[in-house]
């Protein structure tokens, strides 16, 4: 397989907020890419960093009391990060080049104006069209994304409409700039299952359709399986396995990701397998010691685990593109 | 498990009229539950799964009463509770118990996890217990959970999720009950904290032998847990079967496409299943479409569908299904 070209890459970064009880390291250390034409999943449980990190990434973190410390982003060869907070550079990457897709649909439209004023205002700040022509794209935004009768649709409040109506606004907007990039935050968390469903194969068909990239964050283990083509696992603010989503699903190699695929009841399960769950909860990222995050939780750890700092990621096989941070060898323990 | 039933439910319905206007009148009924029917087991659990507004928390608020249903019989013990004043219902309160989605909001926060557990105790007439015999009971309840009994000087909000929800289940223990109805009791957790307690569920019930009616949109979950499983779509239940002949043989279109709308995570399976994509939304139920409720988004829909509101009918051994086109 030729490699494809990297659409963006992040380096290094990190992020943290500065509270009253300490320095929160949201994203420590973060580097993973995106190529050209492919859908890569961010996983892990809420707190892990997931979302910050792609908050960073179009400098969308609020300061204070977050900030960026330090990292790269580069999108199409240009660092995002060398570009202040509310410059005319960034604004011209947020929504038109990258834009993203949040968790709740309510509280990201803005319940005063129409869907129309809203879908058309995306397209004015991007592009040089009149009212007239913006409303008319916006139109065709909205029947992109399958919502029927879409003249009358722009004219309601959010409020008027159903929860997978407001996701698909949210996508309309995204993709009426024809951006290059979609980031999708936990895009159906909030939706039932067969609107769940519906969602997604209508952003896998506009990804797929228009060749985009997309970025998918979220905690849906099954729904990765589907739909991604390659996993960054995260933890702690650190990413802790990554690789294809055949390889990762097949042979995880970090004991959280073991625990989480063992701990998740799976319809395809033979009746009566038992769940293993994960002991304890996810560690509060605040003075966290410099070792491997997950060690307290992991029934693998060993006393070296203990005292050893923070695993690197490395390869699971010489050469492989399967990288894993742990110090045991887990092959062959699924 | 035992086979005699603990309870049965006879083609309840619960209509919610909804008032407009300045002199209230009423303008129209919400249909949530529309002539439900099932029976629980002693020391099953009986899964109830469907969509958002399908009707699945109503009936499991029904069932204990919290509702006067509109029609229909809930028999519980032999005994029919339905029209049972609060005063006749009170002896049976403490016996059929309810776990709550958000373990924040259904616990009081300015109450201690110790005092919480305690006035489940210690609010029942009959408790002739001492002080100290109260107290050695928190603990053994606590444990049963296992909540360290150091977590008893604490408040809710210094609890994790998990944490809250083991002591909303102390709570419901508490009062010695033989039915609990869990209304998604672990869709507002984290993924590594559903299974611990998923496996907590199943280890009470092994222990004290409780029935429970869960109820639950998540599919996977609800069939890791369940016996049985009823499917319900706009108030009406649509099948109703054991749990691995629901994923292995389901026949109603409607569960067929809600089975194959969840991913599942084993990726040879997943990349050769079978992916029904529903269109359309689920109707209000204030305007239920005629005849089959699932009728506008189904594509086998006839024209009997359309008028003919389907019963459930028995396909197989303990297999049900409300469709005109399964013969």
């Amino acid at each position: 397989m030729q490699d494809k070209t990297p659409l963006l890459v992040v380096k290094n970064l990190r992020t943290s907020f500065f509270t009253s009880a300490g320095e929160v390291k949201a994203v420590n250390d973060v580097s993973y890419h995106v190529d050209e034409e492919e859908v890569v999943a961010i996983v892990g449980e809420s707190g892990c960093g997931k979302s910050v990190t792609q908050m960073s990434v179009l400098q969308l973190v609020q300061t204070p009391p977050g900030k960026i410390l330090g990292g790269e982003v580069f999108y199409k060869g240009k660092d995002l990060l060398k570009y202040g907070q509310k410059s005319k550079e960034i604004r011209a990457i947020r929504g038109a080049e990258i834009s993203m897709i949040f968790q709740e649909p309510m509280t990201s439209l803005n319940p005063v104006f129409t869907i129309g004023q809203q879908l058309s205002q995306v397209i004015r700040v991007h592009k040089h069209v009149s009212r007239k022509e913006a409303w008319a794209e916006g139109v065709e935004a909205l029947r992109k994304v399958g919502i029927p009768e879409p003249e009358a649709r722009m004219k309601n409040y959010p409020f008027e409409m159903s929860g997978g109506m407001r996701q698909r606004v949210m996508i309309a907007i995204a993709i009426a700039c024809n951006s290059s990039l979609i980031i999708a935050d936990e895009p159906t968390t909030a939706l039932d299952v067969t609107t769940q469903a519906q969602v997604m194969e209508l952003l896998m068909s506009i990804v797929k359709g228009l060749k985009k990239a997309m970025i998918v964050v979220t905690h849906n283990l099954g729904l990765v399986t589907r739909y991604a083509d390659r996993i960054y696992v995260m933890y702690a603010g650190k990413i802790i396995e990554s690789g294809t989503t055949e390889e990762i699903m097949k042979h995880p190699m970090h004991p959280y990701t073991i625990g989480l695929l063992k701990s998740v009841p799976n319809l395809s399960d033979e009746k009566g397998k038992a769940l293993v769950p994960i002991e304890g909860a996810p560690p509060i990222v605040i003075n966290l010691p410099d070792r491997c995050a997950f060690c307290p939780r992991c029934p693998y750890a060993t006393e070296d685990c203990m005292n050893a700092s923070m695993p690197g990621l490395r390869p699971v096989d010489v050469g492989q593109k399967h990288l894993v941070a742990c110090h045991l060898d887990m092959r062959g323990s699924r | 498990m035992k086979n005699n039933t603990l309870l049965e439910v006879n083609d309840l319905k619960m209509h919610f009229p909804i008032f407009k206007g300045a002199f209230g009148m009423k303008a129209g009924v919400v249909k949530a539950v529309d002539g439900v029917s099932f029976s629980v087991r002693e020391g099953e659990t009986f899964g109830l799964v469907g969509e958002s507004g399908c009707g699945k928390t109503t009936v499991g608020r029904s069932i204990l009463r919290i509702y006067k249903p509109t029609a229909g019989t809930v028999i519980y013990n032999g005994e029919d509770i339905t029209s049972y004043t609060e005063k006749e219902m009170s002896k049976y309160r403490r016996e059929m118990q309810m776990i709550f989605q958000d373990p924040y909001s259904s616990l009081d926060p300015r109450q201690s996890v110790g005092s919480i557990v305690r006035e489940a105790i210690t609010t029942d007439k009959n408790c002739k217990l001492s002080l100290s015999e109260v107290d050695a009971k928190v603990d053994e309840l606590l444990q049963l959970v296992e909540l360290d009994a150091s977590m008893k000087d604490r408040y809710p909000h210094e609890m994790s999720g998990g944490q809250r929800q083991r002591l909303g289940i102390a709570r419901a223990l508490a009062c010695n009950p033989k039915l609990i109805v869990c209304d998604e009791p672990v869709s507002a957790l984290d993924v590594s904290i559903q299974a611990q307690i998923i496996n907590l569920f199943i280890r009470l019930q092994k222990k004290l032998g409780l029935t429970y009616v869960f109820v639950a949109h998540d599919l996977a979950v609800v069939r890791h847990i369940s016996d049985r499983i009823a499917v319900m779509y706009l108030g009406n239940v649509v099948e109703i079967t054991e749990a691995t002949e629901l994923y292995d043989n389901p026949l109603h279109p409607y569960t067929k496409a809600l089975l194959s709308a969840v991913p599942v995570t084993d990726y040879d399976v997943e990349k050769k299943r079978e992916r029904i994509t529903l269109q359309g939304e689920v109707p209000s139920p204030i305007n239920a479409p005629s005849g089959c409720p699932f009728h506008p988004r189904c594509i086998y829909a006839t024209e009997e569908c359309k008028q003919k509101k389907p019963e459930l009918a028995q396909h197989g051994d303990n297999h049900f299904v409300a469709c005109h086109i399964i013969k």
